[in-house]
Parts: structure tokens; sequence; C-alpha cells
């Protein structure tokens, strides 16, 4: 045979493998644009102050889903003393004239702005309350004290969050007591009703500019703050994240159960994007329990309790605005 | 003159044509690493994402053991078989040996360290970006980045998970760890390091449902020269796997809340 056929014949075999091979690799998403930095420049570009709605159009990631990657964290936030703010914290949080900061309402669906707890709820409550300042029982602690996770709703305010995504996944990551979250958006279901999770069962999806988060399966044992306002394991959470701008997330949670509240109830945030201009930011390692050393006395006794109320009168006389 | 050319050109493009589909069907071409079905990222790198969780013993002793009460045989995942520990830490290990049910940190539902977070007997999850993989351990809900980008913060840093920096070397994802507290074993059976503990892993995908995992582990303080461990990692293949939870250090108090 000529050199020439040769060659060609040999030609349509290696084409015949390439293409065989190339049907073969399986399709694979990557993460796509979803380096922070690219964010950052354009608000750096757009020059408006971080307090005004700046034009935005949206990123998505190679998958089709939103590209919200980054650092948020709740403003006002960053503590999470009464969820509804009819409490101000009394002994810090002060203003310039003494008197303790508003507190923030984030409670709205109800006729007062205050959880509509069923009877023996409101008496639960009432008694956890009565008693955070001087703890005599374990249930008086703050779940936070312990560094138990968050859960819902608390976790989102408390601390800053990372957002991480991935095909299929959301990923929110906390520094405080190194929380994690994990938000399946492949549509499968939830799991058995069994079991109870300290975070919950996540499932989200997304309509337009805003996540859907479906929270089931709760352990219903984290507190909603730390006044003892809480939820329990039939409690069913939807979150609504909706991205407002380019650095502004509105979060409104609807939270429904009728073994624990007279109606549906609404909890509302709004999340704001940092670290913007510190691209070499990071979460860090918390180990919030392994640097625990003080578990143990976190319950003090009826005489130290009697000792802490009369110090917190002393210190609320002194506090007080001068008389005008 | 003609015909006979035609023939034989077709015959060799028939010959060419049954020899790679019998090449493809035999499996032979398995031993190319290129064509085992590896998932790949859209920028041609191996995909790690998914489930996985070790099979291996090491949570209880690195070395090959026995079995006893509530703890299986195994063979060892320590190359040569071998902790070359310093003479000190030889007796540091026995006496850590003989009181391992009292001080065994993970008792304290503690981090575990690395490599011990890795084959901890529960699944973790693996996330791939392009500039950083996440790791979530179902175990502590505990979890590292492994970063691509940034640098390690200067100073000693006393972490339990360590710090990891990510590279890759062809298709091994090459995460080296440092910052490290003394206050992890690798094992229950009370091996241990010092917080000058340096860990480097290497993760490669055998095929896309295993994982060939291998730390080196050096450490000036305890040992006299660097020493490696090697297990696999499989894929949990079940249909819609997710992680659970265990919050260990949470059992105690359950009963107190809401």
């Amino acid at each position: 045979m000529r050199r020439v056929e040769f060659y060609v014949s040999r030609g349509f075999a290696l084409a015949a493998v390439l293409l065989l091979s190339a049907s073969a690799l399986p399709a694979q998403q990557d993460a796509g644009a979803n380096d922070p930095k690219p964010a950052a420049a354009q608000a750096v570009r757009n020059g408006a102050g971080k307090k005004q709605a700046k034009p935005w159009t949206p990123v998505y990631l190679s998958d089709g889903e939103p590209n919200w990657q980054g650092f948020w964290h709740a403003r006002p936030g960053g503590d999470t003393y009464d969820i509804t703010g009819h409490k101000p914290r009394p002994d810090f949080n002060l203003q310039g004239d003494g008197a303790p900061k508003p507190g923030i309402h984030r409670v709205s669906g109800t006729p007062d702005g205050s959880i509509p707890y069923q009877t023996w709820a409101a008496a639960h409550y009432q008694d956890t309350f009565e008693n955070i300042d001087s703890p005599t029982k374990p249930q008086y602690v703050d779940t936070q004290a312990h560094c138990l996770p968050d859960g819902p709703v608390r976790g989102l305010i408390h601390s800053g969050f990372e957002i991480v995504q991935s095909p299929g996944y959301i990923v929110l990551l906390s520094e405080q007591a190194d929380e994690q979250v994990i938000i399946p958006t492949d549509g499968r279901p939830h799991v058995d009703g069994n079991i109870q999770l300290w975070e919950g069962d996540r499932r989200g999806h997304w309509e337009g500019n805003t996540l859907v988060v479906d929270i089931t399966n709760v352990k219903g044992k984290s507190r909603l703050d730390m006044t003892g306002n809480f939820y329990g394991p039939g409690t069913h959470f939807v979150e609504r994240f909706t991205r407002v701008d380019e650095d502004t997330i509105a979060y409104e949670a609807t939270v429904t159960d009728p073994a624990v509240y007279t109606q549906p109830w609404k909890v509302s945030a709004r999340f704001v994007r940092e670290h913007v201009d510190d691209p070499i930011y990071e979460l860090w390692e918390d180990a919030c329990h392994e640097g625990e050393r003080s578990a143990d006395r976190l319950v003090i006794s009826p005489e130290a309790a009697k000792v802490n109320a009369e110090a917190a009168a002393e210190a609320q006389e002194a506090n007080k605005p001068p008389e005008k | 003159m003609k015909s006979r050319i035609v023939v034989s050109r077709f015959r060799i493009l028939l010959a060419v044509t049954a020899a790679i589909f019998l090449f493809y069907v035999s499996g032979a071409h398995a031993q190319r690493p290129a064509e085992k079905n590896i998932p790949r990222t859209a920028g041609g790198k191996p995909d790690f994402s998914g489930f996985w969780q070790a099979l291996s013993t090491a949570n209880w002793d690195v070395l090959a053991h026995s079995a006893q009460k509530g703890e299986p045989a195994g063979e060892g995942v320590v190359e040569d078989g071998v902790i070359p520990y310093q003479p000190w830490a030889v007796k540091q290990q026995q006496e850590n040996y003989k009181n391992r049910d009292a001080a065994d940190p993970e008792n304290k539902n503690y981090f575990p360290g690395v490599p011990r977070i890795t084959y901890s007997p529960f699944p973790f999850q693996i996330l791939q970006t392009p500039n950083k993989i996440l790791i979530l351990y179902e175990y502590l809900h505990a979890n590292r980045q492994l970063r691509f980008t940034g640098e390690r913060p200067s100073g000693h840093i006393d972490w339990w998970l360590g710090d990891s920096r990510a590279h890759w070397d062809g298709d091994t994802l090459v995460v080296d760890v440092s910052d490290f507290n003394d206050q992890t074993w690798f094992d229950h059976a009370g091996n241990f390091h010092s917080d000058q503990l340096h860990v480097v892993e290497r993760y490669t995908l055998i095929d896309a449902d295993h994982i060939q995992y291998e730390a080196t582990i050096d450490d000036p303080k305890v040992f006299t020269r660097p020493w490696k461990i090697s297990l696999v990692l499989y894929r949990r293949i079940e249909k819609n796997f997710q992680l659970l939870d265990y919050v260990g250090y949470a059992f105690d108090y359950e009963k107190y809340y809401p």
C-alpha cells in the first residue's frame, strides 16, 4: 500500500478514538467566578458610599445559580440579647446618655411584635428570662455558653458568616463556634422525620434573586436569643433571602409550630457584605468548646444569685441618666 | 493493481479500528490514569466533590493491632509499620496507652486534629471551588478550608485542625498543614505529637469512587524523622446521601433545653 493511504486510514481511526474519548468524559461544572475580588472591584468602581443602594448587576455561577459568595454580617446585629427588642439589655449597650440602647425589633406578623407563645410556652419563657442573669439551674444557662450550635435564625444574626457555593450546595460558615450550615439546592427530599439535627435539615431553591430555604427536622434545643426565646422539635422555618443590591441581603423567616405558638410569626434581618476592602480576610478556627474552662461554674448557688441581684440593682441605679 | 490498493487500505482501516475497539473493551486502558473515568472540573482538575469516609481502624490505632473489646483488629496504616519516636517520646506514648481510656482527648469531644479527623468513623463532604476546597466533617461539625490562595498567617497559632494551604501536583491535591497545638492524639492508642507538628496530605483519585489518602508527618520535637500513613477513602454512593450531625459535647446538656 502507498504510504499516504496508510496514514489516511490511521487518521480516520485516530479521529474515531478521539471522539470516543471525548464522549466518555463526564461533563463537570466548575464553580466558575466565585472569586470575591471582582465584586470588591466593582464596588470600588461604583464609588457609592456603603449606606446607599448601588447599581448592581446580578452575577451568576457556571451552574446558573446567583453568586452570593463572600462575607456577610447582620446590620444591626452581632448580639442576640432579645430577638423581639422589647427587653433592651440592661447592663451594657448603653447610649451616650447612660440609657440602654433601644432594642432591635425583628418580630412581625403578630399584634405587638412579640412571639405568640402558647400559655405553657409563655410561662416557660418567663421563668427562663427571670433567671438568666443568675442561673441557679442548668436550664437557665444560655445555650451559647456551652458552645451549642446557634441553629436557625440566631446563627445568622449573632455573628458574621461566609457563603460558599458549589454546584448543588450553598454553605454558610460562621467563625463563632465553627458553625456550619449546608443547604442542598438539588431538589432532594428531606431526611426521615425521626432524625433531629441541631441545624435542622435545610433545602434551598431559587426564585429569581430570592433564595428560599425550608428548614425541618430541627432538634429544637437551641435558643433564639439570650433571654430564652425558644422553639421546639416540631418547628418549621421558611427563610427568604432576597438580594437587594450588591452589598445587601434582606432576610425574613416565617416560624410555624402549633405546639409552641398560637400562630405563625416572622423574624427579619438585613445582611450587609463585609471585608470587601480586605481581600486577605479569612475565616479561622474558633474551637469554642475546646476553649471552654468554666462550664462547671456557670450554674450558681442561690446565695450567689442574691449577691448578683443586689449588685445589678446598684448598677442600674448608678447608670440612670441624671435627673433633669 | 487499483483494486489491490483499495482492498489493502480498507483492510488496514478495519484492523486498526478493531484493535482500538478491543483495547477499550479489554480494560487494558485502565492502566493509564487519564482514562479511569475520574471526574474532572471544567478547569481540568480532578474533582473530589462528594461524600467520603474511611473504613480503616486507624482511629483506634494507626499501627497494626489485635482486636480488643469494642475495637476491631487492623493491619495499620503506617508505612514500614514503625513510628520513629525519640527515646523520651517512646515512654510518653506508652504512658498514654496505659491511660488511654481516660486520657484520649476524643473523650472530651475535642476536634481530633489532622490527620485523625480524616479517619474518624464519620462521613465528610468535599466541596471544590477554584479558590479553595471545603471539607465539611459530620463529626463535631468540624470544617477545614484548603486554600489555594492567600498566605499562612504569621507566627505560630495553636489550632486544633491547623492551617491548610493547597496546591496541585499533577492530579494530586497536596495540602500543607501547620499551626497545631499539642492537644490531640493520632489515635486511641496514645500516639501523639507536639505543637511543632507539620502534616503534608496528598489526595489522589484512584478511580471515581476511591481516594488514596497519604499524610506525611514530621515533628522534630517528638520524632527522629518524618513518617507516613496511607489509607483509602471510599465514596458514599447511597442515593441522596448527606451529612447528619454528631455534636458530641451537647449530649449531656440536651435534657435541659429548650
